[in-house]
């Protein structure tokens, strides 16, 4: 079995970021999410969402939209099947990361 | 996965139904119903056709404010399109609950007409009201806490309005068929009433505490840190 920080490092750093995990768990709940609505979600800046969102459309796991509503230009977001795939796995890798970490906290307190 | 990804998913699928705000249009009517109805004058009767009239016209008036209320969330926080899986569930939910609700009325009319008391029927309309909340936090994923205290209440309304322990027939000055009747459409619709209100207060709040609108300038001055 791999040791606790070699597990953790094989986590996908592009996912695990806590902002870009929180955009992938919003849109991995829906059709699709406006800017404003994930901005809201997030906290974050329009720039650093924008960063964001710009990785992950490079990487494949989100598709962005730009529309106007009139004069107002509206951006929606959509996350891939890629991104589907990954985010699932990314989950599935916590939970079995969290099962293994109480094992470690058990081991040390009965050694 | 953590409870803030697991609220984030929930806020997220259930958008449209967590903006209370669209809903409280809706208790505020039925429990301004149930005040209008307690504070009519016992000798005059209930004036029926003028009961419906206000009542249709209330609610005529909350269905025009719900989509109003609607842009104020999407200008706020944003617009979400709901999957189409997801929005079949919404529908499924939709009708099980229209039909459950139409099948409790036709119920308790059936129990009128065959003599029942009036006041054991509107007891198990509370009663089954308060289980239709409790399957409907539990068919929406058991996320929010709100709902099993609220449905709870509810059910307490109903044993005490059973055992004849109800404090607004006693207000009411309850003796007669009429005056019991009124009692009951009182207390459902007061029950319903707060009911809606609070639900819709504390979704709302959900919201709001899970969507805080983005300070700006904070968010930048924290990156550049």
């Amino acid at each position: 079995m791999k040791a606790p920080f070699e597990q953790l490092a094989t986590l996908d750093r592009l996912i695990h970021e806590p902002a870009r995990l929180s955009l992938l768990t919003a849109l991995s709940a829906c059709d699709s999410a406006d800017f404003l609505y994930l901005q809201s979600l997030t906290g974050l800046s329009k720039g650093n969402l924008s960063s964001h969102l710009s990785k992950l459309e490079e990487a494949g796991l989100v598709t962005v939209e730009k529309q106007f509503k009139g004069k107002t230009p509206h951006t929606l977001l959509r996350i891939t099947g890629t991104g589907r795939e990954a985010i699932e796995r990314h989950w599935e890798q916590l939970e079995r990361l969290r099962s293994r970490a109480k094992g470690w906290v058990s081991e040390e307190g009965s050694g | 996965m953590d409870e803030r990804l697991q609220r984030i998913q929930f806020v997220t699928r259930y958008y449209d139904w967590l903006q209370g705000l669209r809903f409280l249009p809706f208790g505020v009517l039925m429990a301004g119903f149930a005040l209008w109805l307690a504070l009519l004058p016992l000798e005059g009767g209930t004036p029926a056709t003028l009961g419906a009239i206000a009542l249709g016209v209330g609610l005529v008036a909350t269905l025009g404010l719900y989509p109003l209320v609607g842009g104020y969330y999407q200008r706020r926080f944003g617009e979400v399109r709901s999957s189409q899986a997801m929005k079949q569930t919404r529908l499924r939910l939709t009708l099980l609950f229209a039909v459950a609700g139409m099948a409790l009325a036709f119920g308790l009319v059936a129990l009128g007409l065959r003599g029942v008391g009036p006041g054991f029927s509107m007891s198990w309309a509370l009663a089954i009201s308060a289980a239709a909340l409790v399957a409907y936090w539990a068919a929406i994923g058991r996320f929010v806490p709100h709902y099993p205290p609220i449905a709870g209440a509810m059910l307490l309304v109903a044993l005490l309005h059973a055992l004849g322990l109800n404090p607004l027939c006693d207000w009411l000055h309850v003796g007669d068929a009429a005056s019991t009747v009124r009692c009951d459409l009182v207390t459902f619709h007061a029950a319903w009433g707060v009911a809606l209100m609070v639900l819709a207060l504390l979704d709302h709040r959900l919201l709001v505490r899970t969507l805080s609108p983005a300070s700006a300038d904070a968010a930048e001055l924290g990156a550049a840190g």
